[in-house]
């Protein structure tokens, strides 16, 4: 019934038992500027609908994995892949 | 049959400006434009009904207390034309500068406060920091006892701090919008920005079923939690996260609340309005959403903080709760200025505090929008801070 | 004043009042009699009372209108609880019940009789020229609600409790449908738990005098007698929040010691079989007290043996009008006519029954108007298409317009509830997968459609979970195949008699037709804009029982653009529930360390601290920081974060968040190491042992323990890194001994070589002290000799002891967190979070010593690397002053008037005899070591010096020697 992070380790449990951390994201290059790190670090795509992130499950297993979910409706279409 | 306080209409062809949302500060900014440099060929856009986003679903709070000296003279500013909007637009704000009392529970809390407290004292904004016997004296029903899991140790008092009807202020804005013949346009949604060479000339939008494209050599964008939506119609990435954020109301009571308190340990706040029911918000979900719902893990933490604070409230009834979005950016301040596509404005990443500040907003970025000179107000906030580590300082611990 | 006092009836086999237990309750200095079962507001009924409450806005009279799940008001202070709805709240013996909003003479009642000065948005429209004019009447308008309860210090605390139950299937309704469904899927033998929210089972048909109620009550006690069926009387399902949480909520009996449980259930499936309200008929003066809903009088006769009035009259457009005339009739009420708004009534009505009671039943006519200045004495009559009009004089009106299906509950999940313009009411449609409903909810009337349809959706939620129910899912279609249509509701009636504003639509807040109009050609033009404008919906019900009628007005009115009917956004929860049982479910539970008992017991004053309880000092701070530095002193440090990170790639991973290398870190050294975010910010600061080879000790503070270890999997994760962080912060104590006299004190309790040259600065060995199996490490950051010894919890408290009592005869003393902080603050410390914020970089806190560049990757490299060059935005300094000075944290560091930073940490040192502080500042030309800086105190200056941190031993040599 919605709502819900299927963890690996634990099973479908409530969101606010995990840490969002933010859109998966690649590290710029060895040579990237000043700015291309604070592009890295400070912006992001929001993006309305299908997004890949990272959760943290805090209150329990504290895996950090990465789900898809759709940030328009909160259904998670791949979710608890270790 | 009484008279329309205003008429909506469709976008014509093309404006002097276009303003893309039709919340507070959008509307301001139409306001201001119009009103200060008699600019009234304009247009504000809005996907939804006026006032749908954030400026319908806050706990209308006004203040200027904020943390970072820098941003304190914009909520200034604010206070100040919140106060003046009544009686220019002949409509009742109802602005109630009732003061706003923060509590501190910890020692470490106190000095934060301290902190700001000087800050704005310097400032010339009216603050004071009070014992737990002086908070009483305000807050009757505060329990200032140790019973309290976490007693409170000391607060401050704000008098500048108060409320504003948000209905009334969006609906004082669109009636002053109309007199002045700015056209406002509802279910009008935006669906591209057209850029050449680098210049903003107009907008695709829909209307009535259709696409259309309306033309302005000026296009501001105030969308709210849906700024990067918007934004990156002209290729722009923001610095933000949309989230969203929960409010909460009660039954009415009759009145024992006279101010707005905020807990700056539990990080809820309170007020009572003037029909008589307790409106509460708290923090923002700390996760990216765009889908607006209620949570029982908000509205029982919400509740088990207010009664720490007033433990007779127990059998007062949680009515209803909703909840809006809010892009937010990472140093807790906005984005206000013009965008790398010359004649392209944005005001966002407001997060959870723009109501207080739209009036302040509309006026700054009118000047920005019909001068070309970004206001001293403003100047800090542009975007470009992020790529050169300008931080506002309103938050006070390393992001991880 | 009409004084006719409806008596009690005689007993009926439906009723649920124990007539062998009266009791007697205070209201208004009065004794009230009741029985066992009663409600407050139908004891007050039986004893004549009809006007219990007044009106929101205009100061009306208003009475007791609805008795179901939704009825709010009236509400009265009950046991100086406030806003009791009485309706829904049982007597118990002796309770005091009082009236809320004035009883003292009433301005505000001016309004009523002048409603034009109180139009809609009248305070909008008026006092925006002057503000002290605006200010004085935003008070009156404060004071102005005539309904309102009063906040009071509650004389003793009531126990509010949370309970989770994880059911497969939630049945949410105890009548016909939902006793079915519940039976039916408890057959699967699994856990089932049924919520009704009144005290019997039943439901709607509970006060029906059809012949099925016989039946009804077989049904609830199989109900009752099945295991695996969990039963929740007195229980409303208040919302359904997307964590999958239905939340119900059970005002408890006085004997069970808990004044209200919150039931926090988290079904795999939830059938709901809600029922339907009566949807109320509007005409003018529709608010009068001795206006009841058909349902209403009906629980008053049935359930509690209550006669509603003496002469009646009945009006609507439904069949249930005919059966309340009837019962009406049978519990000796006068029923002088029944108006049906419909032009004759469907076939196999109950015409001939109603003439057989001498009840005129008049099709083609509704009522137009209550009569009667407090309260009802009359009705006036019309016919619709014509001209008829007659009056009555009478004491009850009964009247609806249909029902409302109590859809609310659902359309907080996302499901859809649909108009359905033949019908005249929402439907739910398309509901979420695992919800299913049943019953009244989905329009039907008939006993045993919605017996079947209480099967089927116990049938669908069992196949829902997996079992084959396809036989029974077959049968139930077909017997509700064979069931009546759904009867839909009576068409809208036009207003008759031109008294809009005295049309309520909405109750709640006194809105009336005639101010919807008003917004509407104000130019509100959406559904939502009129609801906030007027404020119509938004009372204490929540739109329960005025959103049909306001939509369907909207309707009428403006078919084109507001003819969808198009519900609000559902805003949980659909009944109010108090602040106190809602968060029921939360604790505090601070955390102690293991010495946390032993230092109270020694005199530690005890502090909260995020979720730790720590001790503050014992008496005296400043003695017990004078004693670091000239005896010893005892502290505890066991909140420290501590993990073990090991395995395979921990050198690797620790490397890469550290700022320091661990590539040269040898057995027994210590690493004093920074961990930096992207942005090359501090998140941390710690130190780093190794025990073997890609195996560490690795501390954190104490607030910052959780995230650090966040930090660690985080990026463990990014790379696929074999090391594994464990926390032990809690198997481990920690307690560090300081002072120059601290190895004298700690060479009597181990055996171990703890010389200089033996255990050096920086360096760790595992000894045994006073018997412990030890971490022993050398280091500090108060500035002295010290060590710090980590015992497993289990013996903290032991060697705690031991230390004092070897070190008490040389000075030794516990010292507390402010002895703590005073110290690291005389050695230059900064504390990130507190003496640098979130902005300010590694460089910026004078932390760029502290970086090894040896290693290829960081999280924080590419940062740091890039902002070695750029200018300081910030910077922490540090500043003193002689003496003792009055300055406190938060103190401005001020350039002409101009704010250029905060005190991040000032105190008097005693043993510098020096006030010391931090501040983070803006850089300026002004801030250069030797010179000066001026602070703000209480808006006073205080001039300081500036120096180097730390304030003494800048070569440390008091901690290395």
């Amino acid at each position: 019934m919605g709502f819900q992070i299927n963890c690996p380790n634990c099973g479908f449990r409530d969101l606010y038992e995990f840490k969002f951390g933010g859109e998966v994201k690649e590290r710029p290059g060895p040579d990237a500027d000043i700015r291309e790190w604070r592009h890295y670090i400070y912006f992001h795509k929001n993006t309305n609908g299908i997004h890949e992130e990272w959760w943290y499950h805090t209150f329990g297993c504290r895996t950090w994995i990465q789900i898809t979910r759709n940030t328009a409706t909160h259904q998670i279409s791949r979710g608890g892949r270790e | 049959m009484k008279k329309p306080f205003w008429k909506f209409c469709e976008p014509k062809k093309s404006y002097d400006a276009l303003i893309i949302g039709g919340g507070l500060h959008g509307m301001a900014a139409a306001y201001y434009l119009a009103r200060d440099y008699g600019m009234t060929n304009l247009a504000v856009l809005e996907k939804n009904r006026f006032g749908y986003g954030g400026s319908s679903r806050n706990t209308e709070i006004i203040r200027a207390n904020q943390r970072a000296p820098e941003i304190l003279p914009l909520y200034v500013q604010s206070i100040q034309l919140w106060n003046e909007l009544s009686a220019e637009v002949e409509w009742n704000f109802m602005i109630w500068m009732k003061g706003l009392i923060g509590l501190a529970h910890t020692v470490a809390g106190l000095n934060s406060m301290r902190m700001r407290h000087a800050t704005q004292t310097n400032l010339g904004i009216e603050n004071h920091i009070l014992t737990p016997e002086e908070l009483k004296k305000l807050i009757p029903f505060l329990d200032i006892s140790s019973r309290a899991a976490i007693p409170v140790v000391g607060g401050y008092y704000h008098p500048p701090g108060g409320s504003v009807r948000h209905d009334a202020a969006i609906w004082g804005f669109m009636k002053g919008l109309y007199r002045q013949g700015v056209h406002l346009c509802p279910d009008c949604e935006v669906t591209g920005i057209n850029i050449d060479h680098g210049r903003v000339t107009g907008v695709r939008a829909k209307v009535g079923g259709s696409e259309t494209t309306i033309s302005a050599p000026l296009v501001h964008m105030a969308p709210g939690g849906w700024s990067s939506e918007v934004a990156a119609m002209a290729g722009i990435t923001l610095p933000v996260v949309t989230l969203p954020l929960q409010a909460m109301v009660t039954e009415c009571v009759k009145p024992f609340l006279n101010h707005v308190v905020i807990s700056e340990l539990y990080f809820c706040y309170c007020q009572q309005s003037i029909k008589g029911d307790l409106i509460m918000g708290a923090h923002l979900d700390p996760w990216q959403s765009y889908k607006s719902y209620n949570t029982y893990e908000f509205a029982s933490e919400q509740a088990y903080f207010i009664l720490q604070l007033f433990p007779d409230l127990a059998h007062l009834k949680l009515m209803r709760s909703w909840s809006g979005l809010c892009d937010m950016t990472v140093d807790g301040a906005p984005i206000m200025g013009e965008l790398p596509v010359k004649g392209l404005f944005i005001d966002a990443g407001w997060g959870y505090f723009g109501f207080k500040a739209s009036t302040a907003c509309g006026k700054n970025m009118a000047e920005l929008m019909a001068t070309g000179e970004m206001p001293e107000k403003i100047r800090f906030l542009s975007m470009d801070r992020f790529y050169e580590g300008r931080m506002v300082p309103e938050v006070y611990i390393a992001r991880s | 004043m009409n004084t006719s006092t409806p008596r009690r009836l005689p007993e009926i086999s439906t009723e649920v009042i124990d007539r062998s237990s009266p009791l007697a309750f205070k209201y208004e200095g009065r004794e009230i009699p009741a029985f066992s079962g009663d409600t407050i507001a139908g004891a007050l009924y039986a004893s004549g009372i009809r006007i219990m409450s007044t009106s929101f806005k205009y100061h009306r009279p208003r009475g007791l209108f609805d008795m179901g799940v939704h009825a709010s008001e009236p509400f009265m202070e009950v046991d100086g609880r406030l806003n009791t709805r009485i309706a829904r709240t049982p007597v118990i013996r002796g309770m005091e019940v009082k009236r809320q909003g004035s009883s003292r003479i009433d301005l505000f009642k001016l309004a009523d009789k002048a409603s034009g000065a109180m139009e809609v948005g009248f305070y909008y429209k008026s006092f925006y020229k002057s503000k002290a004019l605006w200010n004085k009447s935003l008070e009156l308008m404060r004071k102005a609600p005539g309904n309102l309860g009063e906040v009071k210090p509650l004389s003793s605390r009531d126990r509010f409790e949370a309970v989770n139950l994880t059911p497969e299937v939630l049945v949410i309704g105890g009548g016909a449908a939902g006793m079915e469904a519940a039976l039916q899927a408890a057959s699967a033998d699994i856990r089932v738990v049924l919520v009704e929210a009144e005290a019997w089972l039943g439901g709607f048909f509970s006060f029906q005098k059809s012949g099925d109620s016989r039946r009804i009550g077989d049904l609830a006690a199989q109900v009752r007698s099945e295991e695996k069926i969990t039963t929740l009387t007195s229980t409303t399902a208040t919302a359904i929040y997307p964590e999958g949480i239905v939340m119900c909520t059970r005002i408890c009996r006085p004997e069970e010691g808990v004044f209200e449980r919150l039931y926090l259930i988290r079904p795999k499936t939830v059938i709901a079989a809600t029922g339907a309200m009566d949807r109320p008929l509007i005409f003018n003066q529709n608010d009068r007290p001795g206006i009841l809903l058909p349902q209403t009088a009906q629980r008053l006769i049935y359930l509690y043996g209550i006669k509603p009035g003496e002469t009646a009259l009945v009006a609507g457009g439904d069949d249930q009008t005919h059966r309340v005339a009837l019962d009406l009739s049978t519990a000796g009420v006068k029923v002088l006519a029944v108006c049906d708004s419909r032009s004759k009534g469907l076939p196999g009505t109950l015409e001939g029954r109603l003439k057989e009671e001498g009840i005129e039943l008049l099709y083609g006519w509704t009522l137009s108007e209550a009569l009667g200045k407090q309260q009802v004495t009359g009705a006036e009559i019309r016919e619709i298409e014509g001209a008829g009009v007659e009056t009555f004089k009478l004491d009850l009106i009964v009247a609806s317009s249909g029902r409302t299906p109590l859809f609310k509950l659902l359309a907080l999940t996302e499901g859809r509830m649909v108009y359905h313009p033949d019908l005249g009411f929402h439907l739910p449609d398309r509901l979420p997968p695992g919800f299913f409903a049943a019953g009244r909810l989905l329009g039907h009337e008939s006993v045993s459609a919605i017996q079947a349809q209480g099967r089927l959706a116990g049938a669908l939620a069992l196949a829902y979970l997996g079992y084959d129910t396809g036989t029974q899912i077959d049968d139930s279609r077909k017997s509700l195949a064979d069931s009546p249509p759904i009867a839909p509701n009576p068409r809208r009636i036009p207003a008759m008699g031109q008294k809009k504003d005295r049309r309520f639509i909405c109750l709640g807040n006194d809105v009336t037709e005639k101010e919807i109009d008003a917004a509407l050609s104000e130019g509100f033009d959406s559904t939502e804009m009129i609801k906030r404008y007027t404020t119509a919906t938004m009372g204490a019900e929540q739109g329960a029982l005025s959103q049909a009628n306001f939509l369907d007005y909207l309707a009428s009115v403006k078919p084109d653009t507001l003819g969808n009917q198009k519900l609000f956004t559902p805003r949980p929860p659909i009944v109010g529930v108090r602040l106190g049982v809602l968060g029921a479910g939360l604790h505090d539970l601070p955390r102690r360390p293991p010495l946390h008992l032993i230092q109270i017991q020694q005199g530690g004053v005890p502090i909260r601290t995020g979720p730790w309880i720590r001790i503050e000092h014992f008496g005296d701070p400043e003695s017990e920081s004078l004693a670091v530095h000239q005896t010893a002193g005892l502290c505890d440090v066991s909140t420290l974060g501590k993990f073990r990170v090991f395995g395979p790639d921990a050198t690797a991973l620790l490397n890469f968040i550290n700022t320091r290398s661990l590539n040269r870190l040898e057995n027994h050294r210590i690493h004093y190491s920074v961990s930096c975010n992207e942005e090359g910010v501090i998140i941390d600061d710690g130190v780093i042992l190794k025990q073997n080879e890609n195996d560490y000790y690795v501390t954190t503070t104490t607030a910052r323990g959780p995230l650090v270890r966040e930090w660690y999997l985080r990026w463990c994760r990014e790379f696929g890194w074999k090391a594994w962080v464990v926390d032990i912060t809690d198997a481990r104590a920690g307690m560090n001994l300081t002072g120059p006299l601290s190895r004298e004190i700690l060479s009597k309790l181990t055996s171990r070589d703890i010389s200089n040259s033996a255990l050096p600065y920086m360096h760790w060995v595992e000894a045994d002290v006073a018997g412990v199996s030890c971490l022993l490490l050398r280091m500090g950051f108060m500035g002295e000799l010290s060590y710090e010894i980590h015992p497993p919890s289990g013996f903290a408290e032991h060697l705690w002891k031991a230390i004092i009592s070897a070190g008490k005869p040389l000075g030794l003393k516990p010292v507390g967190l402010d002895g703590i902080l005073l110290c690291r603050l005389e050695k230059g410390h900064p504390l990130p979070g507190l003496d640098m914020d979130g902005n300010t970089t590694l460089y910026e806190g004078n932390y760029g010593w502290c970086i090894d560049t040896d290693r290829k990757e960081m999280a924080g490299g590419p940062m740091l690397k890039l902002l070695k060059g750029e200018p300081f935005k910030n910077v922490v300094i540090g500043f003193e002053s002689d003496g003792r000075i009055d300055l406190t944290d938060g103190d401005l560091v001020v350039e002409n008037i101009r704010r250029l930073g905060y005190v991040t940490s000032v105190r008097y040192s005693p043993f510098l005899g020096k006030t010391i502080g931090l501040a983070l500042v803006k850089p300026s030309p002004g801030i250069t070591p030797g010179g000066s800086i001026m602070l703000q105190h209480n808006r006073r200056p205080v001039r300081a010096r500036l120096v180097k941190p730390p304030f003494f031993d800048p070569k440390g040599r008091r901690m290395k020697e």
